[in-house]
Formats: structure tokens, sequence, C-alpha cells
């Protein structure tokens, strides 16, 4: 089961920690979103007070993206790109390798079919400490709740390689996927463990169950 | 992990599957699931949706009379009303990118009136793919939800699968 976010509830998931603070690290998690209006967060590594963020999310109706912003510095943006479908399945994978560039795989990237993207803005090191599922706090609030469906969302302390990126949208779980690198793995399959770093989730506002994506337990 | 064989003068368990060992199929997949920390297999009660296994048919497995397929199973919350389960099996000596499964059979099979308790269902397959010992195999079970005998109402959850001779 994943988890269904309804951003008229302010549903989302946190902790209060992140065993990764800076990088080289990779997110990846599935989504799978009805609507595709609005800014949509995914996964957020972030302060949780401040606009230090690692952010993956939709923004402009159906564009991907991967945003990194130090407070009161410039801020990195893959920016669009490429798009993706409403109610269907997609897997985004998020590198953060220095702090002058990071990238953004839809699907695999290109080596599968998918699409990929990178910026090289050089936005100095976020300070950051915990993680958000579904929603982010930037600019003075928490918002940009997701409205949809998330599931399998993992962390690794390193960047992934190209094959291991490909596991990944392929449907191998995190944990399959250079384990000895994983820091968080949440499968959000019903219930909120972090499998690997044992980190503490938070459902905030009664985040709801649905059904699973398609994945190689 | 695919669990030990037991075999007996070539009959017996030949194998036996859980959630976590499912290969699904690129669309129409049961979802991955847990129920009191157990691993279960949501199956839709409106969609048709399918789970694969994969193994090797053991040595000196005895064949003549097919297999029989053991289905352990709940209601997500149903007491009443009767699930439609199939089965096919795929010898895995064709080409490998494209399915091949030999004909299904099914079962209607009721649901436990009281709400956890597993049911435990059997279906003969005997179109086998002439499947022999020593062959790998796929098995698929399906749940035949838009059947006009499939009524109960709710997901149906796989809990294991037990493969094992008709002999």
């Amino acid at each position: 089961m994943a988890y269904q976010f309804t951003a008229a509830n302010s549903r989302y998931l946190s902790t209060t920690s992140t065993p990764t603070t800076a990088a080289p690290f990779t997110i990846s998690c599935w989504g799978n979103l009805p609507s595709l209006a609005g800014v949509q967060s995914l996964v957020s590594i972030e302060s949780g007070n401040s606009n230090d963020i690692f952010l993956l999310y939709t923004f402009s109706g159906t564009q991907l993206a991967f945003f990194t912003q130090r407070q009161g510095g410039s801020f990195g943006d893959t920016g669009g790109g490429f798009t993706f479908s409403a109610n269907t399945w997609f897997n985004a994978i998020a590198v953060e390798r220095a702090v002058d560039s990071r990238s953004l795989y839809l699907n695999g990237g290109t080596a599968i079919g998918g699409s990929q993207v990178t910026n090289t803005t050089n936005t100095g090191a976020p300070a950051v400490s915990r993680i958000a599922i579904g929603a982010r706090y930037y600019s003075g609030s928490l918002g940009g709740y997701a409205n949809g469906l998330i599931a399998e969302v993992g962390i690794w302390n390193v960047e992934l390689t190209e094959s291991e990126r490909v596991s990944l949208a392929r449907g191998m779980t995190c944990d399959k996927v250079r384990p000895e690198s994983l820091v968080f793995y949440a499968p959000l399959v019903r219930n909120l463990i972090d499998q690997k770093g044992g980190l503490a989730i938070t459902n905030n506002n009664a985040a709801t169950v649905a059904n699973h994506t398609r994945v190689y337990a | 992990m695919i669990a030990s064989n037991i075999l007996q003068n070539g009959v017996g368990t030949f194998c036996t599957f859980t959630p976590r060992e499912n290969q699904p199929p690129a669309t129409a997949f049961a979802t991955l699931d847990t129920r009191n920390s157990i691993a279960v297999l949501d199956f839709d009660d409106t969609t048709i949706e399918n789970s694969v296994f994969l193994d090797v048919i053991p040595q000196f497995a005895i064949l003549s009379s097919g297999l029989k397929i053991r289905l352990i199973w709940a209601a997500t919350t149903a007491t009443t009303g009767n699930c439609v389960w199939q089965v096919a099996l795929e010898r895995m000596t064709t080409d490998i990118d494209a399915n091949s499964f030999d004909t299904a059979e099914s079962a209607t099979a009721a649901t436990s009136g009281t709400s956890g308790i597993p049911n435990y269902t059997e279906i003969t397959l005997t179109t086998i793919d002439s499947v022999t010992a020593g062959d790998g195999f796929r098995l698929k079970v399906t749940r035949n939800a838009t059947s006009a005998s499939d009524t109960m109402t709710g997901d149906a959850e796989l809990i294991a699968v037990e493969v094992r001779s008709a002999a």
C-alpha cells in the first residue's frame, strides 16, 4: 500500500532528523498524481524553518524538478524539460552530487527511454535537518502539498550509477540497490517504517493508504 | 526466498511462494500490502489483477496427473461472498520475451465468515504446458474479479501459494 496525500487536508509525512545532510546523495521515490496542477512536493530534505532545502517536486502542471537552495543564497533548479502523465506511476530519482551539480532522472533516465536533466548552479550547502514526504517548508510556511500517491522512498549517501537507477525504475525495491549506502528507506507499504535508518516517521493530518506501485519485493 | 521442496517418491510439495517473491506483470498487477505485519498481495474486487511466481520443477517430480495449486488467502474485510481464483502455468522453454501461459483453471471459493481467518483453496491444474522435471516455470495467480461468480466485496489478500503433485 502506498500513501495517499490530500493537499486540502495538509497531509504529509515527516521525520525529525535526516541521515544525510550534504552531497553526494540520491533520492528515489515513486509517485502517482491524479492531478498535476500546482506545486506538489514528493520528497524534501529540509530545515523545516528556513529556505535550506533539497526538494523533489512537480510544478506547472506537468513538470518534474529537483531544487536546491541555501538560505540567502542562490538556488539550483533542474527545471522542467520533461513531462509525465497523470494517474500513472512514475519513478523519480534526484542526485545531489556536489554543491554545483545535481541531476534529475524520470523513469530511469535516457538509458531506458526516460528523461534526465542536470543543473550546475553553485548553491552552497543547505543546512538541513529533517525529511518531509508530500510537503515542504519554504518561504516561511509549510506547503506544496501533494495530491496523490507516493511510495518507495529511499535515500542513499552516494550518487547511484546508471545501472542502479535503472534497477530502481524497473521496480526493484530500494533495499536491493547498493544497500550498504542506503541510509533511509520507507517503503510506505501500510506501516510507516524507515527500514534502514530506523527514523520515526510521523503521519501529519492522517494521510491514508492506497494501492502500492509495482515492485519486486 | 524459495522454500525447500519436500518430495517422497516424486509426489508432495514441489515449492511454495509468498508475496515477496511475486514478479509482477507490467500491468494489472496485484499490489503489495501488509496485514498484521504479514506481507500479502491485494487483488482488487472490480479489476482483474495478477501475480506471477517463478521456480524450477524439482528432480524426480511426478507430473502425470498435473499439479495442485493451493492458495492461502483472506478477505480484507468481507465475511461473505465468493472469490474466483485462476491459475495458469508457463514452461520456460520458449522465448521469454513473450508470455506463453497454458490454459488457466479456476476455482470459486467462499470466504470465511470470520474476518481474518485464512481460506485454503485448491485448484487442480492439468494444463501444465508439458512441463517436466528440471524445467523452469512461471505460475500466474489471478483473481477474476469481473466474473459474475466473484461476489466478494473488497480486496482478496493472497498470503501464500503451494505447488504440489496431483498424483
